[in-house]
């Protein structure tokens, strides 16, 4: 349930991110906009969660503990684990989209990976808590 | 970009295509209309009559005189074996009679274009490392207009009084004429034409903006062809949207009618070509469409502002019912 969870929210961040950038960088961003985002953005995240994610959680969740999971985690998943992502994105620039559409990909992820090592790191600091 | 689902699906079924779409709309004085689908030139009859009027033509641009004389050339390939190319120039005369111009002759149109002036005075772009905007008069003099290190030079557009407009990169420039002298003044009318997609390659280029023209008021107006709208510039060199479409066909160029309607050309994924009219007050309610898109924007930001918040309290919820477990188990 909470890998479930963190990566809908992480996900739903790195989109809600999107929306509100393109509010200064699209004179429109209409619903055909949003979809193709959102169904880029979610299509992409599905399989670098899967096959990066979770594998690298699983190795610094061992690694790296206490306070230290919140500097590190986001750290981690926001630039390291998505590196594969963003040179694809760079890549492509110009054959199915422009720079703009780039920054805007590039943000989501960003941001999904930094809230996904930050949700990990406050799950773990919760349960670690005495009540 | 812009539209991703749109545009995967257009190389899906457009890998083959090298797309370079015509922007030859013309209307003559009785209010006809006449446009180019690479493959002939259509006319489109006050009465709604369409009826190809210059068959077996590749012309991506179109030219009439005051006279209701329409231009426009072949251009043909010669295969592979010999990679040349060859092309004539036509004239539909007034009474009905196809001639040809220029004789069939080999390679490119060369000193010689569709763009013109009321004055008969023709205008091209030559396009090198240093650009250079040409001019031929009625009696075949030719000079340069001017030449700058410009960036990729779009569709040039004469208006009527041989005021020039082009596009460079995502600028429009405005070439007016001086009166007294010969020499033409430019001006930059717009420095950012809004549109941020390049998923639209013609022969290697991202192209935004594609076909010009202008209105009885002399409002110039753009088709932004790979975000599927078409802009006008105001004074103050702001785009505003005056149509958009999230159909797969894109707008190339347009014409404004005697009635102010407007007539699009408009381009298929699979080259197929059409001219569409849009009345005056489909283009006023157009602006209603565009409220209502940002609308829609600002409500499915807030969705997912909303989601995320409910999301995190129940990621909350159920890591304290699980610690309450943890503690009970302890």
């Amino acid at each position: 349930m909470m890998y479930f969870l963190s990566f809908l929210l992480s996900w739903l961040c790195g989109m809600l991110v999107i929306l509100i950038t393109a509010f200064y960088s699209y004179e429109q961003f209409s619903i055909i906009d949003i979809t193709s985002f959102a169904v880029m953005t979610f299509v992409s995240f599905i399989v670098i969660f899967l096959v990066i994610y979770l594998l690298i959680l699983k190795k610094i969740n061992k690694k790296i503990s206490g306070n230290k999971q919140f500097v590190y985690f986001p750290l981690i998943f926001s630039l390291l684990a998505n590196l594969p992502v963003y040179f694809i994105i760079w890549r492509k620039v110009g054959d199915y989209y422009g720079k703009g559409e780039a920054t805007l990909f590039t943000l989501g992820f960003l941001t999904s990976g930094f809230v996904f090592g930050l949700f990990w790191a406050w799950k773990n600091k919760m349960l670690s808590q005495r009540i | 970009m812009k539209k991703l689902l749109i545009s995967y699906f257009l190389l899906l079924i457009s890998l083959a295509i090298t797309a370079h779409p015509g922007i030859g709309i013309v209307k003559d004085s009785k209010g006809n209309i006449y446009y180019t689908d690479l493959k002939q030139v259509w006319k489109i009859s006050l009465d709604g009559n369409k009826s190809a009027v210059v068959p077996g033509v590749h012309t991506h641009e179109l030219y009439i005189d005051e006279q209701d004389n329409l231009y426009g050339e072949h251009l043909w390939y010669n295969g592979e074996t010999k990679d040349t190319w060859g092309h004539y120039t036509w004239c539909l005369k007034n009474n009905g009679e196809l001639v040809k111009e220029i004789k069939p002759t080999q390679g490119f149109l060369t000193n010689y274009s569709f763009v013109r002036d009321s004055a008969g005075n023709m205008y091209w772009v030559e396009r090198f490392t240093t650009s250079r905007i040409m001019k031929k008069n009625k009696s075949g003099e030719i000079t340069k207009i001017t030449e700058g290190k410009f960036g990729f030079i779009g569709w040039l557009f004469a208006a009527k009084n041989g005021t020039l407009y082009f596009t460079e990169n995502n600028k429009l420039h405005k070439l007016s004429p001086d009166r007294k002298s010969d020499s033409y003044r430019i001006e930059t009318l717009a420095e950012n034409l809004g549109s941020r997609s390049a998923d639209f390659n013609v022969m290697g280029r991202n192209y935004t903006s594609y076909g010009i023209w202008t209105d009885a008021a002399e409002n110039i107006y753009l088709a932004m062809i790979d975000s599927k709208k078409v802009i006008r510039i105001g004074a103050d060199g702001k785009p505003e949207t005056i149509l958009g479409t999230n159909s797969l066909w894109l707008v190339c160029s347009g014409i404004f009618d005697d009635n102010g309607n407007l007539w699009v050309l408009e381009n298929s994924p699979t080259n197929d070509v059409r001219a569409r009219k849009i009345s005056k007050q489909e283009l006023a309610r157009e602006s209603i469409v565009n409220d209502a898109t940002t609308k829609t924007h600002v409500l499915v930001t807030i969705i997912a502002g909303i989601a995320i918040v409910f999301l995190f309290f129940i990621a909350k919820f159920i890591l304290v019912k699980r610690k309450q477990k943890l503690h009970v188990a302890i």
